[in-house]
């Protein structure tokens, strides 16, 4: 380019100038191939300036570059990181809800379980705020919390304490009759609550549908039972009853306040007619035991003065005193006998053993009757029995045997004219029996009368023999 | 410690059985009183006896000593018959019948009882049964088949009592049983005693 630009200022050059002008003209020209080359050198100078600056340019555009591809790498590599990440957390989120969820079901389920315990537990009305407590677990599409778990959890253990201890305080339950009614309670752990009013009145609670408030139970307990208990409430002894059938026992108190008629009506139709002969038997055991007593307490003394009266020889006397004293089985036997005075013996024992003979149904009046009215009640009772079995068994044929309480109902029913039956069978047996015994003395004692008597009279020669009776004849 | 223990289980034996073991117990009580008392009775008496003739002589001799050296119905038929004979021989044997009869039923007294007592125990463990049969079903009918506990009790008190009653009325029957035979011969010997009764003083009478 040096060389381009001097031989182009050559030929520039006029030949014809003369020396000077040359040299001026060489002047000249080296001034402008100076300013030419100093130009150039600039420009080069520039150039090489710009072609610097553009290179460390270039330097430093091609590290970021560098850079930038660096950090593109390393975030992919952390994006993709992230993303497992993110996957891991989501299955590991879907396992603990699905925990959460189990959790919830089973605090739910509890809670509920808890407030269907509550509403029969008899500690419930000492512990209003129970019922909120659960209602506040039991939200629905709100997971309860630890809060709620606690809650439920304190409330279960307040129960076990308090199942553990002995409360006496005042307080209300509704009476049988419906009404509210306040009086001293006593609850025992959670098997029992009894109350007891000012007027005496004594009884079992029980806990009421929505448990807050106690209901008395149906029924009266027993004499004893209610000793047990006043004692108890007047700090006398440290005993109480427990009921630990969970309330199934009051329906068994409410039962055994069952009316004798109630019972009776139990057992159908067959227990009339075994009444009947009870009753029956009992009226002819009264009247027989009346007569039968009356017979006894006199006779030794009236024989002892028929006796007298006759070892004196007053017959009239004697006679009217039998006629007086005819009430007397003996003295009307006597006074039979005495109109045969003066026959012979087999005569006048004959008269004595036929007065004995008009005696004889007059003692033994029922007694047969009442041997039979003992035989037949436990007849019919087991008359009543199998009738009822027979009931029990069409229930089966009708209802199967599935259900042992349907058929329980029947039996126990069939066996009450059985219970019945036997009953009244046992004690007519033993009257029956000493009746007779009785019957027996009282004949012992008639025969033992009229010996006495044939023998007081033989004494008085009133009895002939048989050979001179023929001779008189 | 087993004597307590024995009291113990027999008293929750008793408890088992219910109300009907208050009557049970007192009939079995009666039973054996009876029973052991007819025993004794018999025993003595047994050892007492004399032959008539014998009896006649004491009689004749000295009364105190014949009372208390005789059976108890020798000397009440033979001081009877004493008090009371007279010449005429029939009437003499009606007088000693007589005498006889009031005597035997002095001695058949309460054996009956025995027995009738002995019939009777086993009705009223039957009666214990029904009762305790019908308990059972009022459990039943309330608790359903499910609480063996509680049907066991009325169970118990159906099978305590029959048990009882039975156990009360085999010995019973067994000793009336023996009682009557016993009765019985007395009953024969009580005759034979009265013929040879009336056989020594007729013939010292002639």
């Amino acid at each position: 380019m040096r060389t381009l630009l001097f031989l182009t200022l050559l030929l520039i050059q006029p030949s014809g100038v003369c020396a000077q002008g040359w040299t001026e003209a060489t002047g000249q020209i080296s001034a402008v191939l100076d300013e030419a080359k100093k130009n150039a050198r600039q420009t080069q100078e520039l150039i090489e300036s710009e072609q610097r600056e553009l290179n460390g340019e270039k330097k430093t555009l091609q590290a970021s570059v560098n850079n930038r591809q660096k950090e593109f790498d390393h975030l992919k590599t952390r994006y993709e990181e992230l993303l497992k990440q993110e996957k891991n957390l989501q299955e590991r989120l879907e396992a603990k809800a699905h925990e959460l969820k189990t959790i919830d079901g089973t605090i739910r389920t509890s809670a509920k379980q808890a407030r269907d315990y509550f509403h029969e537990s008899l500690t419930s009305p000492e512990y209003p705020q129970r019922s909120q407590v659960l209602a506040g677990i039991l939200q629905p599409e709100k997971f309860p919390g630890l809060e709620g778990i606690q809650n439920l959890l304190s409330l279960y253990l307040d129960e076990m304490a308090a199942a553990g201890t002995i409360n006496r305080h005042k307080g209300t339950f509704i009476g049988t009759d419906g009404m509210d009614k306040t009086g001293e309670l006593v609850r025992i752990g959670t098997f029992t609550t009894a109350f007891r009013l000012p007027d005496g009145t004594l009884g079992f609670l029980r806990p009421g549908s929505e448990g807050s408030k106690l209901i008395a139970v149906q029924g009266k307990p027993g004499w004893s039972l209610s000793q047990t208990i006043n004692e108890f409430f007047d700090g006398k002894s440290n005993t109480f009853p427990i009921d630990i059938s969970n309330g199934a026992a009051f329906t068994r108190l409410a039962q055994e306040q069952k009316s004798i008629l109630d019972w009776l009506s139990a057992g159908g139709l067959l227990v009339w007619p075994i009444i009947l002969v009870g009753a029956i038997a009992l009226a002819l055991v009264v009247e027989r035991f009346f007569a039968l007593s009356r017979i006894r307490a006199n006779s030794d003394r009236n024989m002892k003065r028929i006796i007298n009266m006759v070892s004196k020889g007053e017959w009239e006397k004697c006679r009217e005193f039998c006629r007086e004293q005819s009430r007397f089985p003996t003295c009307r036997i006597i006074g039979h006998t005495l109109k045969h005075l003066g026959n012979t013996r087999a005569i006048i024992e004959n008269a004595f053993q036929e007065g004995v003979l008009k005696e004889l149904p007059m003692l033994e009046r029922f007694l047969p009757t009442l041997g039979v009215l003992a035989a037949v009640a436990p007849l019919l009772g087991l008359l009543g029995t199998v009738t009822g079995m027979i009931n029990t068994f069409q229930t089966i044929t009708l209802y199967g045997t599935g259900d042992p309480r349907m058929m329980s109902g029947g039996i126990s029913e069939a066996l009450v004219t059985t219970q019945l039956g036997l009953a009244v069978a046992v004690p007519i047996m033993i009257l029956h029996h000493l009746l007779e015994r009785r019957v027996d003395k009282i004949l012992g004692d008639m025969e033992e009368k009229g010996t006495g008597f044939t023998v007081a009279l033989m004494k008085k020669g009133q009895i002939k023999k048989e050979e001179i009776l023929n001779a008189t004849a | 410690m087993l004597q307590h223990n024995l009291i113990e289980s027999t008293a929750e034996h008793f408890q088992a059985g219910g109300d009907i073991m208050i009557p049970l117990a007192l009939l079995s009580l009666i039973m054996w009183t009876l029973a052991i008392f007819k025993c004794i009775r018999f025993i003595s008496e047994w050892r007492r006896e004399n032959p008539p003739g014998e009896c006649v002589n004491l009689f004749r001799r000295d009364c105190g000593e014949c009372k208390a050296c005789l059976a108890r119905w020798q000397w009440d038929i033979l001081s009877r018959y004493m008090e009371e004979r007279c010449e005429d021989q029939k009437l003499n044997r009606e007088i000693l019948d007589s005498i006889r009869i009031r005597q035997e039923t002095r001695i058949m007294r309460f054996i009956g009882t025995i027995i009738i007592l002995a019939a009777i125990a086993p009705l009223l463990g039957l009666l214990g049964t029904v009762t305790g049969m019908i308990t059972t079903f009022d459990v039943i009918a309330q608790f359903g088949t499910g609480n063996a506990r509680a049907l066991a009790s009325g169970i118990s008190e159906a099978l305590v009592t029959t048990q009882s009653g039975l156990v009360i009325a085999v010995p019973g029957l067994i000793l009336g049983g023996l009682l009557f035979r016993h009765a019985e011969k007395l009953k024969d010997r009580m005759e034979l005693f009265c013929i040879g009764l009336q056989q020594q003083t007729d013939s010292r009478q002639t």
